[in-house]
């Protein structure tokens, strides 16, 4: 049984990975929107160093929020439009493999890339080299609570009309508490120098929360969409 | 009880009277608290005649709370026992809420000035019902996009209860960062104690919002099944002039 969920779950990764990476499956949107974010955000606040090092927490953690939003908004939207979904749904005894499988596949193709890309973002913005690091893990220990977000969202708005607004909509209240701990983690990170804050902890377990909320919701969600 | 009510029949035999009772009280004492309010009670003597906001403000800040949690706890029991009333409950509750909430925010932004010195500030209090204020956005636009209603409730069921689930942590979270973030507080922690002569008012205008809220969603009840009675009626009518060999009784109708 659990065998055969694996084997789900890997097959509908390979061939996820396999749409994005070919024929201009677009699988560089949602970093190039994460660098081109962060670039305005530095022009707009302009060349003085203090002033861009004291945006650059929230800077990268709004780029990463919205980068994931938009770019996730529409992961279930090819295999409901083509039916794949629904044979899917009918096939399996459960839809979790599936969201697993979405779920591993938004990490490696949008999660990654941002967390290896803002280290570079955090240097142009003025953080120190010896924080850089530290920083940039912190992202990957909040960018679960993010990704799952917009998963759910996604999931929910997957058989609506005008999904994609509506689901950035729909995030906006949850992204507030790994927005607030994202930022303060890095800012204490960087003023004290203590990785493990509290901030820290608060921020992996909203991860963990998501991880728990997400998948019976946004199963339930998609079994809706079907109807 | 739920089940008694979830009969629309008998639902609208209760609405038909709590309803209008609840607009009698809301009138009654909306007037004796805005009277109250605005001559009666005494001035604060430092903010002068602005503390008067707080008789509207107070009220609709409470109200944007407690219909979140009407829909949360209608959108649950829909959830479990698909009671159509109950969605219905919870989409008629939103409007309302979502006014409470904008009433709120401007009535503590009309506050913020001449107290604080700023139309708006960071605090963990006006943030929370900021995204409190999104919830309800999100919630009613569920609504809108599904054209089928029955399937637009149990989408909007779990949005209500996903939100609900997180309304606490949001609060938490910026309880926590505003704190860190403003160690003295702009809230007076521990300001006047509120004489009674304020109280009254208070608690006058307070169960005036109520009742309000209560006609609001049972009229909106009320209408949303008197809209599909009256969609139903459209159905069954003939698609042509019914010529008057063929007509039989009742079919009409």
């Amino acid at each position: 049984m659990t065998g055969t969920a694996l084997t789900f779950t890997r097959a509908t990764l390979v061939r996820d990975l396999a749409i994005s990476v070919r024929s201009g499956g677009g699988w560089f949107y949602a970093i190039l929107f994460f660098v081109v974010f962060a670039a305005l955000a530095g022009i707009a606040i302009g060349p003085e160093l203090p002033a861009l090092a004291s945006a650059a927490p929230a800077i990268n953690w709004l780029a990463a929020a919205f980068a994931i939003q938009l770019t996730v908004t529409d992961v279930f939207e090819d295999d409901f439009r083509d039916g794949s979904l629904a044979i899917i749904a009918a096939e399996q005894t459960s839809l979790f493999p599936y969201f697993f499988a979405k779920v591993i596949f938004v990490g490696l193709i949008v999660a990654t890339p941002m967390i290896l890309a803002s280290p570079v973002i955090l240097t142009m913005f003025g953080i120190s080299p010896v924080h850089i690091m530290g920083a940039a893990t912190l992202l990957a220990i909040g960018i679960p609570s993010l990704v799952l977000t917009a998963v759910f969202a996604a999931a929910l708005t997957a058989g609506l009309r005008a999904g994609g607004l509506l689901a950035v909509v729909i995030a906006a209240p949850f992204l507030a508490p790994p927005l607030i701990f994202g930022v303060l983690s890095i800012e204490t990170y960087i003023a004290n120098g203590i990785f493990w804050s509290p901030e820290t902890f608060v921020l992996a377990a909203l991860s963990l929360f998501m991880a728990v909320m997400a998948p019976p919701f946004s199963v339930i969600a998609l079994r809706l969409g079907l109807e | 009880m739920f089940s008694h009510f979830s009969n629309p029949a008998k639902f609208e035999a209760l609405a038909n009277r709590v309803g209008p009772a609840s607009f009698v009280v809301f009138a009654v004492l909306a007037t004796i608290g805005v009277i109250m309010g605005l001559f009666v009670a005494p001035e604060d003597y430092q903010q002068g005649d602005s503390v008067r906001i707080m008789f509207v403000h107070v009220p609709a800040a409470w109200m944007a709370l407690a219909s979140f949690s009407f829909i949360a706890t209608m959108s649950f029991i829909g959830f479990i026992w698909r009671h159509n009333l109950a969605d219905l409950a919870a989409r008629s509750a939103a409007a309302p809420g979502a006014a409470f909430t904008a009433l709120a925010l401007f009535t503590g932004a009309v506050w913020g000035k001449p107290t604080w010195g700023a139309w708006w500030v960071w605090d963990a209090r006006l943030t929370s019902v900021l995204v409190l204020f999104f919830l309800y956005l999100g919630y009613m636009a569920i609504w809108q996009s599904v054209q089928d209603q029955t399937k637009a409730a149990r989408f909007a069921r779990i949005f209500a209860m996903v939100g609900a689930i997180n309304i606490p942590i949001v609060k938490f979270s910026v309880d926590w960062w505003n704190s860190l973030h403003q160690p003295a507080s702009v809230f007076r922690a521990d300001g006047p104690t509120i004489h009674s002569s304020m109280l009254i008012p208070l608690f006058a205008m307070a169960l005036a919002y109520t009742a309000l809220f209560t006609w609001m969603v049972l009229a909106g009840v009320r209408a949303d099944l008197i809209e599909t009675r009256l969609e139903k009626r459209q159905l069954r009518k003939p698609s042509r002039p019914v010529g008057e060999a063929e007509q039989i009784e009742g079919v009409n109708t």
